[in-house]
């Protein structure tokens, strides 16, 4: 081995190794009912409600004394909506959820298909690879985007509520 | 006092433009039928962006289940359940120097995502281009306006 070589060795070694004890935590973060809306009329085939959430992060990087820039990566692990409970999903044959934001593209959160007949809640089925969601969550604001596949044209408002759980990986 | 004035002046004048772009920008909005004539895709506005769903399908159950059809070429198993009626196939449009862009569309026949441009060659006519990487290397096809914005 040369000496360039050897001293260019003895440079890096330091740098890999604080990386590598650089030690990731995974914590759990949730956003409960987050209200959304599909306002009325509407009409048989695909509605969309939507529910906006604010500075979603602020209260988790507060209770875990964190900055945004040691988070790597948010990842979605349940999602559950919920219907009022003198309508439930009666009139809804399948959900879609999205998480949209200006500063971010639009992700796929999960899909219910069918909806099980009498069911006032549903949990969705989440991607198999679930996107990184951390730019979405970083944004000021967000919101939660819900297709609803209505059976019957009606002339209510339909609201729903969303339960979301997230893996947050940090430094 | 002279800030004021000039600040209250140069609002007014700006002022009609920035309406005038937010019209323009809103002229995406409706219903529009694809050139092959299969679908039919709403365009509505998520805060400051344009997103499209599909809201008819000419053929809309699966000729071998004769169940309505579902995303069944999605890269994605797990998510191969969520209906085609209802897909938001344009994702994430921005409105720019006349045009709709740094959006997706998605070709569920395919189950490929694609980027696009949207140009409105008149108040009914878009031209929606997909493409990968440069834009010179695409496709654009041409959708009519079956409805006016909501």
């Amino acid at each position: 081995m040369n000496t360039k070589a050897l001293l260019l060795f003895w440079l890096i070694s330091p740098l890999l190794l604080l990386s590598a004890c650089k030690k990731e935590i995974k914590t759990t973060f949730s956003l409960n009912n987050v209200a959304l809306v599909a306002e009325g009329p509407l009409t048989e085939g695909s509605n969309t409600a939507q529910g906006t959430v604010k500075e979603a992060l602020a209260a988790f990087l507060k209770e875990h004394n964190l900055t945004p820039e040691q988070i790597t990566n948010v990842k979605l692990t349940k999602a559950v909506v919920h219907a009022p409970d003198s309508v439930g999903f009666d009139l809804v044959k399948s959900i879609t959820l999205q998480l949209a934001s200006d500063g971010a593209e639009m992700v796929e959160a999960g899909v219910v298909n069918p909806v099980p007949a009498g069911a006032k809640m549903a949990t969705l089925q989440l991607p198999a690879e679930p996107k990184n969601m951390l730019y979405t969550l970083k944004q000021n604001t967000f919101t939660l985007v819900a297709d609803l596949d209505i059976k019957q044209d009606t002339s209510m408002n339909f609201p729903l509520t969303g339960n979301l759980e997230f893996e947050v990986t940090h430094h | 006092m002279r800030f004021t004035i000039l600040l209250s002046l140069f609002l007014a004048f700006i002022a009609p433009f920035s309406a005038s772009a937010q019209d323009n920008a809103d002229k995406l909005l409706g219903i529009w039928e694809s050139g092959n004539g299969k679908a039919r895709v709403k365009v509505e506005k998520i805060s400051n962006k344009y997103y499209g769903k599909i809201v008819w399908l000419r053929e809309p159950n699966d000729p071998v289940t004769k169940q309505p059809k579902m995303d069944k070429n999605n890269p994605d198993e797990s998510l191969r359940a969520t209906p085609l009626k209802g897909y938001r196939m344009l994702k994430d449009f921005v409105y720019k120097n006349n045009e709709w862009t740094d959006g997706t569309i998605y070709d569920p026949e395919s189950g490929s995502t694609y980027n696009c441009v949207i140009k409105m060659k008149d108040e009914n006519t878009l031209e929606i281009r997909g493409y990968v990487g440069v834009k010179a290397l695409g496709r654009t096809d041409t959708w009519k306006r079956l409805e006016t914005k909501k």
